[in-house]
């Protein structure tokens, strides 16, 4: 199971979210001004092909390698742009808050 | 040439050891194999005589002070077992449920695994499935509730489960939440040593088709408390472990359909040689023919699904995902679809129980069956794999084929293989497909190849026509997979089943050629002249047989192979594999007393 950390500076999480709604968004052809960042994406029909889809996207268009169950662990645009965000700053994850049981 | 390849040192001992298939008194005889069938008999004395032998110290890594080290010498070891009878192999074969260990483990439950199989031949099961559930493990019922100090208190049934009675272990994925998500299962590896017996129940056996002395059974708990060590992984990990734990076993599955295999046809060949009808052998007659060697074409193929398999779980591990399910839904069809065509030549005695050679043809053909049922039935591989092909033909249209390196370490069974490394498994396999990605790479061979002694310019031409038309499916494919996804989001839908059906197809035919090109000047001349390749080629990697579609001289070149492996007394198979001889009795020495291919070194 993957860890994130929330202390992510501001501007690089708004951007995250940009990317990731905008991604969303083409997956799930719907607008991207009605899909918020705190509902569960599978709210939203995604179902496992496009969880695949998006999680491969993501690696390809940051460059970096992610989990393969990433949105397991990740199920919001919160979540996505929270995890992405310390991944990319590479920042040590002191405080790991694992998603057990959430 | 034709000496034995390292890797397949230790089941071609096992085999001698195992004895005479014909002689009635040896444990793995058919004649033994089938009291223990119509006697519904667990074959507990056969399963001791194996680990006798010392085999179960092949399921333990080498670094944990087992044996196991290559998984093409497990396989291998597997064919031998199921050959004589499929009952015992896929009992024997749950001891590689350990592999859960082996993958996410903790070291303290990898050396209690090891100690414990390695001292006394211990297997678990692997209790899942659950009777209102089937393969929906996040529906599953049985539920794990985690107690004040840590330990976990488990209620409910799992069945049908293999060796749920006489297992020693009981490999659980239990829910630990209620919100059926990906992360509200979690794994288990229980020691039942470990468990109050006041607290869980075995269920009846059940009656089956195939395998009728299995302990096929089940698991009952009431309030069972588990400690805390027998999580495996974490808590939520549950299903990421049951889906990693399953690309091993579905990947080794293909092992026992060969091992069928050789048996059903074997059976049906010497049937065949011997009956006389209208004057002669019926082996003589073309219809027969052509059917053994399309049933013999089935083999071939199903053996380079499983010899590339067992390469690639050490090379590409992160892309089993893909892979064993293809090689689970693949492998066994062809050998049915082989078992179908050998008895029609068997004819009203395949109907008969005790018929001919004991009736081990229609107990192999029965046995068989299941294993397109279990460990996720062809089904279920095909929905995994169809949940996988959009991101597999978009990583494609934009990805690098593989070096030609890489495309030799996974095809040239002289090649030493990296160390098998499990927890390099990963749940999905991102798009990647080192299969499809190699061939241009053998298209790049193929053309560069001359004709020579053994292989004649016309049938050169025609596999590179057959090679040509494979690489235009795979292209079109890629499209149709696309276009389909861009309009539709249902991967559940019978279309994108039939799209995955045609990518094990087309897994067939590159791996079928990927095998030939690197080993035919190595291995058997009648593997060499490149007939049984060509057939799976124009029949585009299809399991189905194309009965009075294959061109004579192919034909008669397999026939005459065929034959040749009868009056040799060989393995069908693409290697040189000596089955024991005419009244070889058992022996019950250690198989470690050979020298094996227990290292990747010096290959």
């Amino acid at each position: 199971m993957i860890s994130h950390a929330r202390a992510i500076a501001p501007i690089e999480t708004l951007s995250m979210h940009h990317r990731i709604t905008g991604m969303l968004s083409r997956e799930l052809r719907m607008d991207a001004a009605n899909i918020s960042p705190e509902v569960p994406l599978t709210q939203y029909g995604i179902d496992s092909i496009a969880a695949l889809t998006i999680a491969g996207e993501l690696e390809d268009q940051l460059g970096i390698e992610l989990p393969s169950t990433l949105l397991w662990d990740c199920q919001t645009v919160n979540d996505l742009a929270d995890y992405l965000g310390a991944e990319l700053s590479g920042r040590q994850l002191a405080n790991e808050v694992s998603y057990a049981g959430h | 040439m034709n000496t034995l390849l390292p890797q397949f040192r230790v089941a071609a001992e096992l085999e001698q050891r195992l004895g005479d298939t014909q002689l009635p008194q040896n444990l793995f005889s058919f004649k033994a194999t089938m009291e223990r069938d119509e006697g519904e008999v667990y074959p507990e004395q056969a399963v001791n005589f194996l680990n006798g032998l010392n085999l179960h110290h092949y399921y333990v890594p080498k670094a944990l002070g087992g044996r196991f080290v290559n998984c093409e010498e497990i396989l291998a070891i597997h064919r031998v077992v199921a050959r004589r009878d499929l009952a015992v192999a896929i009992t024997y074969s749950t001891v590689a449920w350990s592999t859960l260990i082996w993958i996410a483990g903790s070291n303290a439950q990898k050396e209690k695994m090891a100690g414990r199989i390695l001292g006394g031949g211990v297997a678990p099961c692997l209790a899942y499935s659950e009777k209102e559930h089937g393969a929906d493990l996040l529906g599953g019922s049985v539920t794990a509730t985690r107690l004040s100090n840590g330990d976990y208190e488990i209620d409910g049934e799992k069945w049908p489960i293999n060796r749920a009675t006489r297992g020693d272990f009981v490999s659980l994925v239990a829910s630990t939440s209620n919100d059926r998500g990906p992360r509200s299962l979690t794994a288990f590896m229980i020691d039942k040593r470990d468990l109050d017996p006041a607290t869980y129940y075995h269920l009846p056996r059940v009656k089956t088709l195939g395998l009728r002395g299995i302990d096929l059974s089940g698991i009952g708990f009431k309030k069972t408390i588990v400690r805390k060590e027998a999580v495996i992984g974490q808590e939520g990990e549950g299903l990421e472990a049951g889906l990693r734990g399953l690309q091993v076993t579905r990947t080794f599955c293909a092992s026992f359909a060969l091992g069928a295999g050789d048996t059903l046809l074997r059976t049906v060949a010497n049937f065949a040689i011997e009956r006389q009808l209208y004057g002669k052998a019926i082996v003589e007659l073309p219809h027969v023919r052509e059917l053994l060697a399309n049933a013999y074409v089935n083999l071939m193929a199903a053996e380079c699904i499983a010899f590339a398999a067992a390469r690639g779980m050490h090379l590409f591990t992160d892309q089993f995902s893909i892979w064993s399910a293809i090689a689970k839904v693949q492998a066994p069809a062809m050998v049915e679809r082989a078992g179908e065509a050998a008895a029609k030549v068997l004819g009203a005695r395949f109907y008969m129980r005790d018929e001919y050679q004991w009736g081990i043809f229609q107990k192999t053909f029965r046995d068989n069956l299941i294993i397109s049922i279990f460990d996720g039935s062809s089904v279920i591989c095909l929905n995994s794999i169809g949940a996988q092909l959009k991101q597999i033909s978009l990583t494609r249209q934009r990805g690098k084929s593989l070096s030609v390196e890489q495309v030799e370490a996974l095809y040239d069974l002289r090649r030493p293989l990296p160390e098998f490394q499990p927890s390099r498994i990963q749940v999905y396999s991102k798009g990647q497909d080192a299969v499809a990605a190699s061939l241009p790479v053998l298209l790049d061979k193929l053309a560069a190849m001359s004709a020579d002694a053994l292989l004649s310019e016309q049938r050169l031409l025609d596999i590179r026509n057959a090679a040509a038309t494979i690489a235009r499916q795979l292209a079109d494919f890629d499209q149709a997979v696309i276009s389909y996804f861009e309009t539709s989001k249902d991967s559940s839908a019978s279309a994108v089943f039939a799209k995955a059906e045609e990518y094990c197809q087309i897994h067939t035919s590159i791996v079928s050629l990927g095998i030939w090109l690197h080993n035919r000047t190595h291995l058997r001349d009648a593997f060499a002249n490149g007939a049984g390749l060509l057939a799976i080629l124009q029949r585009r990697g299809s399991p189905v047989l194309d009965v009075g579609g294959t061109d004579i001289p192919a034909r008669e070149s397999l026939m005459q192979d065929l034959l040749d492996r009868m009056q040799t007394n060989q393995m069908f198979s693409i290697i040189n594999f000596q089955l024991a001889a005419s009244g070889a009795g058992a022996s019950h020495t250690s198989i470690h007393s050979i020298v094996s291919s227990n290292s990747t070194e010096g290959r």
